[in-house]
Parts: C-alpha cells; sequence; structure tokens
C-alpha cells in the first residue's frame, strides 16, 4: 500500500477486498482556518460572504485577510505617487 | 458595478473614479466589520502544502509561520507590469523615454511633451488616450490589431490624434519603427499600456509556462501569465500536489463587472468549504476540455499560447452564465435581470453619453437625487441615457 491515497478505494489483490479510505481532509471538516490573501475588492468580499456562514458566526471557520499595504483597497487604493517614481503596489517590477 | 450587497452611495457618478471606489470599499469593509478580520502592512512571504500534514503553511512578513486549512488567493493580477517584447524598448525604459501605465495617475504631469505614443488595445489605452487628447500637440495611438478584429472602437484620426500599428523596434534620438515599414520620429515618451501579468511570488507550487491543449488535462497547475489553468468553476485548481477543495484562485477573469462576480465565486469557495465533495472534478474537467475546444474553433487556433490569452477574456454576456452556475453550485437561485444585461450590453455607449453629460457641465443636475429610492433610481437614469443615445443616432 505505498501508494496509498486518502479517500479512495482500494482492491487489496492479497485479502481479496475492497478498502475504503476516509479523507483526514473531510473528517476535520469540523473546523477550518481560512486564510485570505489580500485585502482589495476581492479579499473583501470574500471576508464579507464567509463571515455571514453559520460557520463563521459559530467560531468554527477562522478568517484571516493578510493585506501588505496599510489599508485596504487594493488597486484602487493609490496614494499619489509622483511620475516616475515606483507605485508601492509593485515590489517586484525588476524580477 | 457595485456589490449587490451594498449600493453605491446616492448621487454617486455613474462612472466613478478610483477615489471614490476606494471610498466605498473602505465603506464596505466598516459596514460588515471586515477591518477586524485583516491584518494590514502584513505581506504574505510564501505559502505551501506541507503533504505530511495535510495543511498550507503560510509564512508572514513578520516572520510569524501559521498554519491553515483553506487559502484564498485573493492578490489581484494588476500590479505586475507586462512588457512587450520589442528590441530597444530597454534603453527607452532605462533613460525614462517609456513607461508603463501602472504609474500614470493623471493627464497634467504630461502636458509638456510635443509627441506622446501610448501603447495597447485596451481599456487602459484607451481611456490615457481619452485623458491626453487634445492637451498634447500630438498623440500617437499604436495598436496590436486592427480595432474591428477584437470588436472595440478608437476615436477617428485628428490633427492631433493618429493610430498607427504595432512597434518594431525602439531607436535611438526617439523613433520608433513600425511594422509597415515607417518610422514616427520624435517621440518624446511613450506610455505602455501592455496589461499585466498573473503572479503569485509567494507561491512555488505552481508552474510557470503555456499549458499543453487537453484533453487531457496537464499534470501540473500552470500560470501562463494570462491565465491559471485547470481551475474548475474558474476558481479551483483540478491539479496540483494540494487537493483542489483546500486553495481558491477568485477575480481572475477579465472583461467581468468584477464586484458582483466576487461575492457570487465567495458562494461557491463556502460551498466547497462546507463539504468539499460537492466539487464535481470529472464534470468540471469535462467543461475545461469542452471550453477550449470552443475556443480553439473561434478563434481558428491550436496555438496554446493564443488560447492561453484568449482564456480568461470571457465572451459578452459569460459573466452572467457564469454567475448562475456559481449560485446552482452554492445552492441558490439566481438569475441576471433585465435591466442588468441590457446596461451591460451597452456600457460603452452609457460611458460615452456620461462622459458627455460630464463635459457639458450636467452632471450633478443628472445625477441630482438618483440612489434615494434604491436601485430602481440607477435604472432610470441608465434607460434614459441609452434613449438619449438612440434619439441622437436616430437625428
Amino acid at each position: 500500500m505505498a501508494e496509498y491515497v486518502p479517500g479512495t478505494c482500494y482492491l487489496d489483490s492479497n485479502k481479496g477486498l475492497y478498502l475504503i479510505s476516509i479523507d483526514p481532509f473531510v473528517t476535520k471538516e469540523a473546523s477550518k482556518r481560512v486564510c485570505i490573501i489580500g485585502a482589495g475588492a476581492n479579499g473583501l468580499a470574500t471576508l464579507k460572504i464567509l463571515a455571514e456562514t453559520h460557520q463563521v458566526q459559530s467560531g468554527r471557520w477562522k478568517l484571516v485577510a493578510f493585506e501588505e499595504r496599510d489599508n485596504v483597497g487594493g488597486i484602487w487604493y493609490h496614494p499619489q505617487t509622483s511620475l516616475f517614481s515606483s507605485p508601492p503596489i509593485i515590489k517586484d517590477i525588476l524580477n | 458595478m457595485a456589490f449587490p450587497s451594498f449600493p453605491f452611495p446616492p448621487e454617486t457618478s455613474l462612472f466613478p473614479t478610483a477615489a471614490v471606489v476606494q471610498k466605498y470599499l473602505e465603506g464596505y469593509a466598516r459596514h460588515f466589520d471586515l477591518l477586524r478580520l485583516v491584518r494590514l502592512c502584513t505581506r504574505v512571504e510564501k505559502v505551501f502544502w506541507d503533504t505530511d500534514s495535510r495543511e498550507w503553511s503560510v509564512t508572514l512578513s513578520t516572520g510569524e509561520r501559521l498554519m491553515f486549512d483553506f487559502v484564498v488567493v485573493a492578490n489581484g493580477h494588476y500590479s505586475k507590469p507586462r512588457y512587450p517584447h520589442a528590441a530597444g524598448l530597454q534603453s527607452w525604459l532605462d533613460s525614462g523615454r517609456a513607461m508603463h501605465s501602472a504609474w500614470y495617475r493623471s493627464p497634467g504631469g504630461f502636458a509638456h511633451h510635443k509627441t506622446v505614443m501610448v501603447v495597447g488595445g485596451g481599456p487602459s489605452a484607451r481611456d490615457i488616450c481619452a485623458d491626453l487628447m487634445g492637451i498634447i500637440p500630438l498623440l500617437l495611438h499604436s495598436t496590436p490589431v486592427s480595432p474591428s478584429e477584437i470588436g472595440v472602437t478608437y476615436p477617428d484620426d485628428t490633427e492631433t490624434y493618429r493610430k498607427v500599428g504595432r512597434v518594431v523596434e525602439y531607436r535611438g534620438g526617439g523613433s520608433v519603427l513600425l511594422q509597415d515599414g515607417s518610422i514616427e520620429p520624435d517621440i518624446d515618451l511613450v506610455i505602455l499600456a501592455t496589461g499585466y501579468e498573473m503572479s503569485f511570488p509567494f507561491f512555488s507550487q505552481i508552474r510557470s509556462g503555456i499549458p499543453p491543449l487537453p484533453p487531457p488535462l496537464p499534470n501540473e497547475l500552470f500560470n501562463s501569465t494570462y491565465h491559471v489553468f485547470p481551475l474548475a468553476l474558474h476558481l479551483f485548481p483540478l491539479r496540483g500536489d494540494f487537493p483542489p477543495t483546500s486553495i481558491a484562485f477568485p477575480g481572475l477573469l477579465y472583461r467581468v463587472a468584477p464586484l458582483p462576480l466576487f461575492e457570487d465565486q465567495v458562494r461557491a469557495i463556502a460551498r466547497v468549504l462546507e463539504d468539499p465533495a460537492a466539487l464535481d472534478r470529472l464534470s468540471c474537467a469535462v467543461n475545461i476540455v469542452a471550453r477550449v475546444h470552443a475556443l480553439m474553433c473561434e478563434k481558428g487556433t491550436d496555438d496554446p499560447l493564443q488560447i492561453a490569452k484568449a482564456w480568461s477574456r470571457v465572451a459578452l454576456l459569460e459573466p452572467f452564465e457564469y454567475r448562475t452556475q456559481l449560485n446552482v453550485f452554492a445552492g441558490k437561485k439566481w438569475t441576471a435581470s433585465e435591466w442588468e444585461i441590457e446596461c451591460w450590453k451597452n456600457k460603452a455607449v452609457l460611458r460615452r453619453e456620461w462622459k458627455a453629460i460630464e463635459r457639458s457641465g450636467k452632471a450633478g443636475e443628472w445625477i441630482k437625487g438618483v440612489g434615494m429610492n434604491g436601485m430602481d433610481d440607477w435604472i432610470v437614469l441608465s434607460r434614459s441615457l441609452l434613449s438619449k443615445a438612440r434619439h441622437r443616432a436616430a437625428d
């Protein structure tokens, strides 16, 4: 059973049995930690809709969004920048 | 345009500026008390699926390493500029004679130039041209393909605005060589409105490159910089070292009204969080292969690069079908309203009419009180703009 993958059915030729495994990812469904990358319009919508679920309200799902800048808004959050200076949203432009 | 759950304040311009949208988003976050769930000034440096513990390891700029069951990749796709491959462009960029539109804010800083060339055929290029027209003595607009091919229209040529073909080479002294062999001399500045690359610098479990065309689906998850492939429901990766129901890539489609779509995508994500088995991977794979096939027929090509470029640019009414599909998946009934489809189909006309009203100084009069009685006010306003446009066309 070197190739054993959770959540699938197997025919074990030695024992002549079907083995049905349980996916641990499914069974720990009760609690979920959700990471949201970015708090632009998309990240905020994710927080809003998920925060309304009974799973989040009962504390079973935990949400956190990480935003690299000092405010939400994403592409709409543009502190005025002078011409030819780097916009703050771009970190890896020269990569 | 707005989140269906949170309308714009009454009397908001029909085509609001970025600053107005920013205020609106801050209002949305405040209204639904979302800021308590946001950690600002915290960059995600690394996201990695741990195959042993079957969870995501997330490393932050603070040095913390936290474990998660599900990751929503919502970092956007409008921050890493895409530069065209053209000979000589790098030295123009180095010397400041060329810049990407990501840096563009307002026309004021450009008024001292005599000749400016805007490169690109998308919305940014059109917006910047509209901004600079009449301010710059000669505005050149380099479009990659003929406008009729991609179904957009550009302004007619005038004494101060002229459309030209693709740039083949950027030469010394401010001249460029165009595809047809002609040369445009004395260009002071080139603004490259050439779009952005999809980029996930924190995520290494994705392969860079153009995926081969299915069937069968490729064995890995690809980022072509034009699309992420293959994603079930344009959200969940069907390939990768991690379960498709442990990560989602929302918000990657172009030519959509983003905000309403975002909320519906999250409803599908919530469904998968609730019951991972709800995602029927086989039928999703079949849908992906069918869409590839349809695009190949429509574009008349089996070039994987062309399909990659076309993948995220949805057809005119596809966003409505997609939103219906997401809602069905989430167990909700939703169909697009007639006026929503009407406005979406006519958004170019609405925009033109609204801009003309703004120029005439009558925007305040038109928008007065609109939204006080809810959504119906906006519908009435949109319909009267469309009827205004129809009357003018008839005259």
